[in-house]
């Protein structure tokens, strides 16, 4: 505000800019990496300069197959937010309706399996699909992905409801005959247009960092998404880091993408979670 | 076509007592139609969340009972997984070492705090600032366990670069010590959450009131003053919020790094319930005291939540 103020913002700029170096670093450390030839690499492993080359690129994308890892992630992703966003705007739609002793127990017990992580469910639900011959299923993977978010999910859409949604709208439109489907599709959805960007970013966020879950359900190396297929080249080459760098680079790219694009509901998500 | 229609419209004395005729079947159609699509609504979720969390949920607390054998019978056990289970080193290392990660808890306050502050007071480029940190949290834990086994590696830039400013004598073999290898889970944790409690601060911050700092400058409050009497009351549940993510991160969400950075090791020195919970089912093929060891990470949990809600709640009688 007042000139005096200046050298207090130009100090608090440097000390804020010298805060990021520890998280530009590393990045750069990958990118660089991912770029040596192996004896560059050898000769200078820590100069961020040097000459480059896109042969750690092309050597990660066979020895991983992280061509169909990324694809065997994007399947079971897509299904995530799909059904994640339908069955949690829905269900958030009939809740917000039905408010009765039973509705709310119900609902209340839907969104309590927020607190029960998949360290406590995976191994059973291992077994349980097992038996009905639906490991190795990447739409069950999906669906598996939706059933981890949908809780937040829940809670996220009725929130919203609560606070977004005039019961008079609704009233207004039942007047006119339409269906309580009719009036979901056309006029629920449209309202609720960035409370499901927010819940379709994040699941898509949590369902494709996910090791435990993926690592468990499908084992088979053909069907292997795209962090146990990264984790475990991390694991098995161990002395060739310029293509494990290539590969995490490869990984991180589709991340990065949904960050830029998404990166305003991210925020927005995160901070609508802090109420849970 | 238009005649009939017309005809329909104008006299409403005969077009009537047909549809009241017809009414009372096609009502009762469509109100089972109506209630049917009404449940349509809250069945799919109902089902999915029960089918993959509910029923697997309850086979766990079930079989921690049993001596768990998929595929054939399991007969009833009683406490036996959990007295094997108290007695196995992985189960009580990961406890320790999962108390051990709590120490972290002031750093990842005090750090992102601190960051949000300073953005708080007016920094050039500040958007950027903020995005640039939070971007670890959006990368998957298991890459960034992967990126830290290159920064950590024997002869990695870590160790280099403390040996290039002549401290080469705090290298260290990051990840196969054991005892620097939590800590720097302690680290590595710090560094990829770091982000997300910069964005939930700086919103708590955002939502201080402008007057009351103001008020407090003209009292001549210096800027720790404001900080301490004034920022910090003011941001207390949501600092108890992140601290009850924080250790609930600390008990359920190490798999990712544990698994790629020490595999629990060297030893049992950094493996966490998650982890042990793998490898004890999957690897040992003990699911009986693997279940035991399920249930007894899910009632930390439910003990953390507790624990939480009723920091909060003393929260709420402190405010009033």
């Amino acid at each position: 505000v007042s000139v005096g103020r200046r050298p207090a913002k130009v100090t608090r700029t440097g000390i804020a800019l010298a805060c990021t170096l520890p998280f530009l670093y590393p990045f750069l450390y990958l990118i660089s990496t991912a770029l040596k030839t192996p004896i560059a690499f050898t000769v200078g492993p820590d100069a961020l300069t040097g000459p480059v080359t896109g042969a750690n690129f092309s050597g990660a994308w066979t020895q991983a197959d992280l061509g169909a890892g990324i694809e065997h992630s994007f399947i079971a992703v897509l299904v995530a937010v799909l059904v994640t966003v339908g069955i949690s705007a829905a269900g958030g739609f009939w809740f917000y309706r039905h408010r009765g002793r039973a509705a709310t127990a119900l609902k209340v017990s839907l969104i309590a399996t927020m607190a029960v992580p998949p360290p406590v469910y995976i191994i059973p639900l291992f077994l349980l699909l097992n038996s009905v011959h639906m490991l190795n299923n990447l739409y069950v993977l999906g669906v598996v992905y939706a059933g981890w978010n949908a809780s937040f999910g829940l809670y996220l859409m009725s929130a919203y409801f609560v606070n977004g949604l005039p019961p008079e709208l609704l009233d207004a439109a039942a007047v006119d005959g339409a269906s309580k489907l009719r009036v979901f599709i056309r006029v629920v959805l449209p309202l609720s247009r960035s409370a499901l960007a927010t819940l379709a970013v994040l699941t898509f966020v949590w369902s494709w960092g996910d090791l435990l879950i993926s690592i468990v359900l499908v084992q088979a190396p053909a069907l292997r998404t795209l962090m146990p297929s990264a984790a475990l080249l991390a694991g098995q080459f161990n002395t060739n880091v310029p293509v494990n760098a290539a590969a995490t680079v490869i990984a991180i790219v589709p991340m990065l993408l949904v960050f830029l694009i998404g990166q305003r509901f991210l925020q927005q998500g995160i901070l609508a979670g802090l109420g849970k | 076509v238009t005649a009939s229609h017309l005809g329909a419209r104008d006299g409403t004395s005969t077009a009537q007592p047909v549809s009241a005729r017809e009414l009372p079947g096609r009502h009762g159609l469509k109100a089972v139609r109506e209630h049917l699509s009404e449940f349509l609504f809250v069945v799919p979720i109902t089902l999915v969340i029960g089918l993959t969390i509910g029923i697997p949920t309850v086979s766990a607390i079930y079989h921690s009972f049993t001596n768990w054998q998929p595929g054939s019978s399991s007969p009833w056990s009683g406490l036996a997984n959990y007295t094997a289970l108290f007695r196995q080193p992985g189960f009580t290392s990961a406890v320790r070492n999962q108390l051990f990660l709590l120490l972290g808890l002031p750093a990842w306050i005090l750090l992102p705090l601190a960051l949000a502050v300073l953005l708080h007071g007016g920094v050039r480029g500040a958007a950027l600032v903020r995005a640039i940190i939070f971007f670890p949290a959006t990368v998957s834990p298991a890459l960034i366990g992967i990126l830290f086994t290159f920064i950590l590696a024997p002869f990695g830039p870590l160790n280099s670069g403390l040996h290039a400013v002549h401290l080469g004598f705090l290298a260290r073999q990051w990840l196969s010590d054991t005892t620097i290898v939590k800590p720097v889970l302690i680290a590595v944790m710090t560094w990829a959450t770091i982000g997300i409690g910069v964005v939930i601060f700086s919103a708590a911050l955002d939502a201080v009131p402008k007057e009351i700092l103001e008020a407090a400058e003209l009292d001549g409050a210096g800027w720790g003053g404001r900080l301490v009497r004034i920022i910090m009351p003011a941001l207390r549940p949501v600092i108890e919020m992140w601290s009850t993510i924080m250790v609930m991160v600390a008990f359920v969400g190490m798999f990712p790094w544990v698994f790629v950075l020490t595999k629990g090791g060297p030893g049992f020195s950094s493996t966490t319930l998650d982890f042990d919970i793998y490898t004890r089912a999957l690897t040992d093929g003990d699911f009986g005291a693997a279940a035991a060891e399920m249930v007894t990470l899910l009632l930390i949990v439910a003990v953390v939540i507790i624990l939480g809600r009723v920091a909060l709640r003393m929260i709420g009688r402190d405010a009033k």
